[in-house]
């Protein structure tokens, strides 16, 4: 009895009863194709908010005020001022001695304003920077140019605005460059606009207007003496993690405080990242998890439908030992046909998950992890094997006169 | 066709059975009984006691019996009589409880699972009264499987399952299933596939019991036939009738034998040869039987 004979014997058992193996299949179809687009959403889910988190910049410290989140005062409350993100603090920032890892520093005034074109009207945000700042925050000026450190020293009253800013201003036909639009109550000229960069997830990164922050606090905030964020761009991102430490130190000694003690909160995207991702590979695993209990449970449907095989054939058992099919042959006879149930809902459901896998599911567009698929199909396989051990060896250690008296 | 010949010519079985003991090495620690010429079968004070529960059944008490090669015998008794029992210790799916069995030489008291599988393969071709067919199997395969679980290449099996067909009369019918069968054509198909494997004893269990008096006939000719041509035959049955085909009877009473007797010589044709052929002139049996049954 070689293997193809073998084959051949399975093949005849699962046509005999079609329904019934075709539904016993749809359990393990079910399992491998839910395995591979739950994980698939997984995987999605998981970049897509890594590349949003990207767009936030890159290799970027941001320096917040905490006393603008309401926790201005230090712990041993003997803090008799508010601390302030100053233009000395970006200068102490910059020295390449102390903050060798520091590649810039971008101050930054964040204020809400209306933007007023020929009677259309758009509230964006007003981000007041320096020349590094589009570069640090990962803009790209499709159109123009960006602000310079000259337009800074000059409160140069010129703006580069959002593409969502430019297409609720102008019409499509309209070249926003050169156009003087009014925020607040001073008019700015549009030098550039920004190409688009989608939504991080927080806020519209395309609503937004950039000027100089001299520009912005002559004319739209006041002299504030403080600046809302500082937007610190490492060197590269291995020396993210120095750069933070040199930043804390440095604000520390403009501070004379500790850095324990530091008024100002400083987030690394890196930090950011790998929160994100152990947040999403736990997700993914659940997701996984779920999907493992139902190939679990499409197992157990092979094991149930085999038992009852074994049970319906017991005669044709006992016959084929009559004529001397031997204990293996038996065995290999039926693990056979749980092993070719379970692949063949392996197969459709890998096919039926890679498809499955091309549509959008709850907002996330699914990425297909390679290893999920020989994972399912791995898996799929040894379900049939595990599954199918014990009816085949039921079947395999039945006696023959009692296998022939069966009825 | 002995036991030597047919291990000779099999190749190694894909699941790695042991070769059976030889003969001689089961000669010379068990000595067989029997002597001079070897017996096909030789049981030796063999009890059978099941365990039903708490009561104890004995269904063969102390049974000693020697068929020799070409004999061809029956094994009468009422229902519970022990012939079933005895046939399964015979055909090797059962062991006894005391006593000894050679089966063409070999001791089957030291054989384990696998070694008894291999000689119900080698050594033993089975007819039942069901027929037994695999089903969803076509006569051919149902015929090849036989030699299949012997670890005959495809192409071997092929032709000698068409060959064992051809001898039942059955060529025609080689790719039908058990179900699109008659039941006189099923056994013959059952027939095919016991002797195809060219064992050492053919064993019948009531092989007539399911069929009508010409089929019965037909299929008791077919066993007629095979004797004549040196096979050992051991049919059990109840029917005095199809009884009368064999040379020897023996008949069974509460698991002892209490009848042994020979119709006719060893070496002379069956009982009933002259009568089958008579009408139908001097074919074979195959000649006669291929256009028998519709």
């Amino acid at each position: 009895m070689s293997l193809l004979d073998n084959l051949r014997v399975a093949i005849g058992g699962i046509n005999s009863n079609k329904l019934r193996s075709a539904l016993t299949t749809l359990g393990v179809l079910i399992g491998v194709s839910a395995v591979i687009i739950l994980l698939a959403v997984g995987t999605g889910s998981s970049q897509a908010v890594e590349s949003r988190i990207n767009q936030l910049g890159t290799n970027t410290l941001t320096v917040f005020n905490t006393g603008r989140f309401g926790r201005g005062v230090s712990a041993n409350g003997t803090q008799s001022q508010q601390a302030s993100l100053t233009i000395a603090d970006v200068n102490a920032l910059q020295d390449p001695n102390n903050a060798p890892d520091v590649k810039s520093v971008s101050p930054v005034i964040s204020t809400t304003e209306t933007a007023t074109y020929d009677g259309a009207t758009y509230s964006t945000t007003v981000d007041g920077s320096t020349s590094s700042y589009l570069s640090a925050e990962d803009y790209s000026v499709a159109a123009g140019s960006a602000i310079s450190s000259q337009d800074v020293a000059s409160h140069a009253p010129v703006v580069d605005i959002g593409s969502d800013v430019a297409s609720n201003l102008f019409t499509t036909s309209e070249n926003p460059l050169g156009k003087t639009i009014m925020i607040g109550s001073t008019n700015f000229e549009i030098i550039g606009v920004l190409a688009s960069k989608g939504s991080s997830g927080l806020q519209d990164q395309d609503a937004v207007a950039i000027a100089p922050y001299t520009a912005v606090e002559d004319h739209l905030t006041g002299y504030a003496q403080s600046f809302s964020e500082l937007i610190v761009q490492g060197k590269s991102a291995s020396t993210l993690n120095l750069a933070e430490s040199e930043v804390e130190n440095i604000l520390a000694a403009q501070n004379d405080t500790t850095v324990a003690n530091l008024p100002f909160q400083v987030l690394n995207q890196a930090t950011l990242l790998s929160t994100v991702q152990s947040t999403s590979s736990t997700f993914t695993v659940l997701l996984g998890a779920v999907a493992a209990i139902s190939l679990l449970v499409g197992g157990i449907g092979v094991m149930n439908i085999m038992l009852v095989t074994v049970t319906e054939r017991t005669r044709e058992i006992g016959i084929r030992k009559a004529i001397g099919a031997p204990k293996s042959a038996i065995l290999t006879q039926f693990l056979f046909e749980s092993v070719l149930l379970s692949l063949i809902g392996g197969a459709v459901g890998v096919a039926i998950g890679v498809v499955g896998s091309r549509f959008k599911i709850a907002g996330v567009q699914p990425v297909i992890a390679p290893y999920s698929i020989v994972l399912a199909f791995g898996v799929s396989i040894a379900v049939g094997v595990f599954f199918g051990w014990y009816p085949a060896n039921r079947a395999a250690s039945l006696r023959p006169i009692d296998a022939l008296r069966y009825e | 066709m002995s036991g030597r010949q047919l291990f000779g010519r099999r190749e190694k079985s894909l699941y790695g059975l042991r070769p059976l003991p030889s003969r001689g090495a089961a000669a010379s620690a068990k000595s067989a009984p029997g002597g001079g010429r070897r017996p096909v079968v030789a049981l030796r004070s063999v009890s059978k006691t099941y365990t039903m529960g708490e009561v104890e059944v004995q269904a063969l008490r102390q049974v000693s019996l020697t068929i020799e090669a070409g004999d061809f015998v029956a094994i009468m008794g009422a229902s519970g009589s022990g012939k079933s029992t005895m046939m399964h210790i015979i055909g090797c799916l059962d062991v006894p409880t005391r006593g000894g069995y050679w089966l063409d030489g070999v001791d089957v008291r030291v054989l384990d699972e696998s070694d008894l599988s291999r000689i119900r393969n080698r050594k033993i071709g089975f007819i039942f009264q069901n027929y037994n067919l695999v089903p969803r199997t076509t006569a051919l395969a149902n015929v090849e499987l036989a030699l299949a679980y012997g670890g005959v290449k495809p192409k071997e099996r092929r032709a000698r399952a068409v060959a064992a067909l051809r001898q039942v009369g059955l060529e025609d019918r080689s790719d039908h299933l058990p179900s699109e069968m008659s039941g006189g054509q099923q056994q013959r198909a059952a027939i095919a596939r016991a002797l195809v494997t060219g064992p050492a004893l053919i064993l019948a269990d009531e092989p007539t019991g399911n069929l009508d008096t010409a089929s019965s006939n037909e299929v008791m000719a077919i066993f007629s036939q095979l004797n004549d041509e040196g096979r050992t035959i051991v049919i059990i049955t109840h029917e005095q009738d199809i009884a009368s085909y064999a040379k020897r009877i023996v008949r069974l009473r509460d698991g002892q034998i209490y009848e042994d007797s020979r119709l006719v010589p060893m070496h002379s044709a069956p009982a009933r040869m002259d009568e089958r052929e008579a009408p139908q002139g001097a074919g074979t049996a195959s000649a006669n039987l291929s256009g028998g049954v519709p």
